[in-house]
């Protein structure tokens, strides 16, 4: 049997969403034996984790000790990516600990995989491509291409006074066309929308899929004519990825 | 097996075909279609083309490799037949050349900047292969040197360090014309030399400008263009003299012109006017100039017809047009005027401002071009029920079921010639219009002069039909601003009383709670002017009493002289077209799109002389474009990519022209629509949407330009409208201001995304300043409204002390003294922030 590169799945501060992600892909099973594991505490016995050749890391660095440790997995692995939302923005671990980082503000990454937890569809994609030599690339369009609800239809001043829908909201219209804050157009497409197939408006877990987040939001927001108290809007924008940072 | 490999043989290359183009086919069917008539020989050709045909059910079916094989015989019969098929070409990073050039303005950027120090920091940059220094650029030798230069030196690129390109457009284009490469300009005169001080920092100011403009060319902008065929024909909307005028003249040129009039008949209002200014008779003089058109083959002139779309480009527009129904069909129609006889119903006559009453069917006066009568759609309903006309027409012209039509038509140049309105607003109520029947408009006066009006040219007054003793002239009946046009109408009139009253006296009023500001009063050409403040009008035993503070002033008739005010219906075509409108509300024709010009008094009152002028130099300016065959033109200033786009329908949401549409292929710009202001730039997330001034170009520059050291330092986002010219116009007047100032600029405020703010803050800019427009002039609408509601969503975000750095200035394109004021009192601002001072930055003034 031929062997692979050497794959290592670590978890920071943060829950187990992300590994688990991995874990529950259903390529896994296929691939496992083309991607040996040499670090993947969910999966198997621990073993070292320097000893891998890419590096899967989740969750947002919170402690010094996980701070050295990124270090050393930079240097010994070839690759390393970032996957969920804390590992790549701070995601909601920063929203509770001031001094948390996110991975790229240590070191360097080669690939950022965002999502609360990361799509299903990404983390496949991912591993596959990752396998086989391919090329991985995040989607740059928005999450309105996947949104199963019909296109805006307002046009200036749209009006905005809910965080979440009204009750008599109807089955097939944009959130944003019934008064109701979605954050898909800002938010990095890739999930299929799944969220909002689920009748709650996107929160903008995949972070923008161009400029940088205040920007968007800036951007955003100024199209809108917001009647929310101020506190609970930035909350809400501020769920996953700090506002506010140049 | 290889494809190659299974092409080796003509047979199998043809079950191939056959399957894809033929559809499923069964074992015999192949046997009989390829003529293999041995069952081994086509076992053998089946075995070899198994992986790219399968069996299903009895019959042959291509594989999905099999289809890729298909593919490639296509291919393959493209290329034989000589017609290579479309492939990606692969793009090569383009080698930069960039040419660097300098110029001293004759010895007045030298006394500020040092041009060895900017030519030897410039030669230092990644891509320049050459610079140059020019005493005196604008002069045609030095284009020519210029050029020369760029040609020996195979130069793709030219970066020109001088004066600015909105005060010197004419300059700028001969270069570009000349050297034909990309060209970049710093204006280190405007904006560094004449507002620095030689001491100052001028020079480092200059080189960081200098290195983002280099920079910046690295950055390609989206611009593609395309050839159109020029349509031999123009369009001409407004029929009064001046349209005429342009019509004719262009008809003589030998262009098909159509004259569009929103009104039953041609000749606007000095058709009802009594003399033009140096004392022609008007109505003749309209109506030879109106029989000389009809003459003329190319024209057609279309009347009762509004415009109600424009689509196109420049040299090939299309026009939708509504023909409104007249009820008279102008061929038959004789003229006679029985209709009229006949009719039962009397209306006030709008020709003569209501002083006589007309039928419902008139024909409005004697000289009225097409001379037949007409029914206003209003009336329709009425004349159903009676038909008396219709009865006794004898020509049977009259059809009252005419309904209105939609039209088109194909044009490569509109001529906007609307004309102007006249006041008719509160101030009419306020100087007792309606007290006396003695009190008239200048309006109602010129119908009394005319020969053909109420009172065949005899001054009189309504009331008892005597001759006036004393007459005065209230000026200044206007809505916004000197109209320019009331004195000259008050010296005619004075002219033709003397004439026609040689003993009556005449009074020239102005009120000075009424005068504008800006108006210049010519006191010294009349004999009697009253000017006073606060003017009030009574009647005393039916009388007229004018008083002025202790003035008191008795007239038989007044006069309330009107001034032009633009016409209301320039607002619909505003929305369709791109332009802009002076502080009075009249168009703005700089701000006009190529392929359409203005002319007359759309732009302003004029005198009969300068429409003359004006409507012999539009007519050449038409004739440029029209003369040409084919014309190169931008396809579209907007583009979308459909990779990125989600199709969150933001960018439509925000366009201020409607130029974007979403439909089943996806988002799609109209490029007539589209007016390029960018405002859809910002607000689209994904960046989908291309754009001659890219946000990349605009980031490499905040980039660049940061490497200024210097504390604290400004970046001013300019709109090309007004914040802009405004800094222009502070260097123009020589005004000083802080060196670390920073004018980039953009084409509307609309267009600055927070991105580029951040950028600016984030790389060390202590303070972003944005100039735009003031809202109500913007030039693309309600730019300046969205910047402002992007500015206060960046301070929410960003907090107090870090949004306090961000302001927003309106600003008019001559303001360059509060330019210069805003500037420096931010920047105070920013350093006693700096050193701790005075605490934190304060928010927008306004």
């Amino acid at each position: 049997m031929e062997y692979g590169e050497r794959w290592a799945v670590i978890q920071l501060s943060g829950c187990s969403g992300c590994p688990s992600a991995v874990f529950s892909s259903p390529v896994l099973q296929d691939l496992v034996y083309s991607m040996p594991v040499a670090y993947f505490p969910m999966v198997t016995d621990s073993q070292r984790v320097l000893s891998a050749d890419i590096a899967v890391v989740s969750g947002a660095v919170c402690k010094r000790a996980e701070e050295e440790l990124l270090k050393r997995v930079r240097e010994s692995c070839s690759k390393l990516v970032a996957l969920g939302t804390c590992a790549v923005y701070g995601g909601v671990v920063s929203r509770e600990v001031e001094s948390a980082k996110a991975v790229p503000e240590v070191v360097e990454v080669d690939q950022v995989i965002p999502g609360c937890p990361p799509p299903e569809k990404l983390v496949g994609e991912f591993l596959i491509a990752e396998v086989s030599g391919g090329e991985f690339r995040l989607p740059s369009y928005n999450v309105c291409k996947e949104c199963p609800r019909a296109p805006l239809r307002r046009k200036p001043p749209i009006r905005v006074r809910y965080l979440e829908p009204p009750e008599e909201l109807q089955a097939k219209a944009c959130f944003l066309d019934h008064e109701t804050l979605c954050l898909g157009p800002v938010t990095r497409g890739g999930c299929g929308a799944v969220c909002i197939e689920l009748g709650v408006p996107c929160h903008g877990c995949l972070g923008p899929p161009a400029k940088s987040y205040t920007s968007q939001l800036a951007n955003f927001l100024s199209i809108l004519d917001i009647q929310l108290e101020k506190s609970k809007l930035m909350q809400f924008v501020s769920r996953y990825i700090r506002v506010g940072v140049l | 097996m290889s494809f190659f490999r299974v092409l080796a043989h003509s047979a199998r290359e043809k079950i191939v075909r056959m399957l894809a183009e033929e559809g499923p086919l069964t074992y015999k069917e192949i046997m009989e279609k390829t003529g293999i008539a041995e069952t081994g020989k086509l076992n053998y050709h089946l075995e070899r083309l198994s992986g790219f045909i399968e069996k299903r059910e009895g019959v042959y079916v291509l594989t999905d490799s099999g289809w890729k094989l298909y593919e490639l015989i296509k291919y393959r019969d493209e290329i034989l037949a000589g017609r290579p098929p479309a492939r990606e070409r692969r793009r090569r990073p383009v080698l930069s050349r960039i040419g660097v050039v300098v110029c001293m303005c004759n010895g007045e950027v030298s006394k500020v900047i040092s041009p060895s120090r900017l030519e030897e920091e410039a030669a230092k940059l990644e891509g320049v292969v050459s610079t140059m220094v020019f005493q005196n650029l604008c002069s045609p030798v030095s284009i020519e040197r210029l050029a020369g230069w760029v040609r020996r030196l195979f130069i793709n690129r030219l970066v020109i360090a001088a004066c600015s390109p909105k005060l010197h457009a004419g300059v700028y284009q001969q270069i570009k014309a000349k050297v034909k490469v990309p060209v970049e300009v710093v204006n280190i005169v405007e904006h560094c030399a004449f507002v620095h001080q030689p001491g100052d920092k001028a020079t480092e100011k200059a080189v960081a400008m200098l290195k983002a403009a280099v920079k910046s060319t690295g950055v390609e902008a989206y611009m593609p263009t395309k050839v159109v065929a020029v349509k031999k024909a123009v369009a001409v909307i407004g029929g009064g003299v001046s349209g005429i005028l342009v019509s004719l003249q262009l008809a003589k040129l030998g262009f098909k012109v159509y004259l569009i009039e929103r009104a039953p008949t041609i000749g606007g209002l000095l058709a009802r006017w009594s003399r033009v200014g140096k004392g022609d008779c008007a109505s003749c003089l309209v109506s030879e100039l109106a029989s000389s058109l009809v003459l003329h083959e190319n024209v057609e002139i279309m009347t009762n017809t509004e415009v109600v779309g424009i689509s196109g480009e420049v040299g090939s527009y299309e026009i939708r047009l509504l023909r409104k129904p007249r009820y008279v069909n102008i061929e038959k129609c004789t003229g006679c005027g029985t209709c009229a006889l006949v009719c039962p119903r009397e209306r006030p006559s709008e020709f003569e401002f209501g002083m006589t009453s007309r039928k419902v069917i008139q024909i409005p006066y004697s000289t009225a071009y097409p001379y037949a009568p007409f029914i206003s759609p209003e009336d329709i309903e009425l004349c159903l029920s009676c038909r008396k006309c219709e009865e006794t027409c004898p020509a049977n012209a009259i059809d009252l079921t005419m309904k209105e039509k939609e039209d088109k038509i194909s044009v490569g140049a509109v001529v906007l010639a609307t004309g102007g309105e006249l006041y008719s607003g509160p101030l009419l109520e306020k100087y007792g219009y309606t007290l006396h029947e003695d009190i008239i408009t200048s309006a109602e006066f010129e119908r009394m002069l005319s020969l053909d009006g109420p009172t065949r040219g005899e001054i009189i007054k309504p009331s008892s039909g005597e001759k006036p003793l004393s007459i005065g002239i209230l000026q200044c009946m206007t809505s916004k601003g000197c109209s320019r046009y009331c004195c000259s109408v008050a010296a005619k009139y004075l002219r033709v009383i003397r004439e026609k009253l040689p003993d009556a006296i005449v009074h020239i009023i102005f009120d000075e709670n009424n005068i504008p500001r800006d108006s210049v009063i010519p006191t010294e050409i009349w004999d009697s002017v009253i000017i006073g403040r606060g003017v009030r009008i009574r009647t005393e035993n039916g009388r007229i009493i004018v008083e002025i503070g202790s003035k008191r002033v008795e007239v038989d008739l007044l006069i309330l002289n009107l001034g032009l005010d633009p016409p209301s219906k320039l607002r619909e075509l505003h929305y369709m077209l791109e332009f802009a409108v002076d502080e009075r509300g009249f168009l703005d024709p700089r701000s006009l799109p190529y392929g359409f010009f203005a002319c007359g008094a759309v732009t302003g009152p004029k005198s009969y002389e300068e429409l003359v002028y004006e409507s012999l130099a539009t007519a050449s300016e038409v004739a440029l474009i029209l003369s040409r065959d084919k014309l190169e033109v931008e396809e579209a200033k907007v583009v979308v990519d459909t990779e990125l786009c989600g199709g969150c329908g933001l960018c439509e949401a925000v366009c201020p022209f409607n130029a974007v549409s979403r439909g089943d292929t996806g988002v799609y710009v109209d490029p007539f629509q589209c007016k390029g202001c960018g405002a859809c730039l910002p607000a689209c997330p994904t960046g989908a949407l291309k754009f001659h001034q890219p946000s990349g170009k605009i980031l490499q520059m905040v980039k660049a330009l940061s490497t200024y050291d210097g504390k604290p330092k400004i970046l001013a986002f300019c709109c090309s409208a007004c914040g802009y010219p405004a800094a222009d116009n502070a260097g123009l007047r020589r005004l000083k201001y802080n060196p670390n100032t920073f004018v980039l600029e953009v084409t509307c405020t609309g267009r600055i995304d927070s991105e580029f703010i951040l950028e600016a803050l984030k790389r060390g800019f202590d303070g972003v300043m944005i100039f735009g427009c003031r809202l109500g002039s913007c030039k693309y609408i309600d730019g300046i409204a969205k910047a402002k509601s992007r500015v206060e969503k960046l301070r929410d975000l960003l907090g107090e002390a870090m949004g306090g750095r961000v302001r927003l200035v309106e600003i008019s394109a001559i303001e360059g003294e509060r330019f210069a004021r805003e500037v420096d009192s931010f920047y105070r601002e920013l350093a006693g922030c700096e050193s701790g001072v005075r605490g934190k930055v304060g928010g927008n003034p306004a």
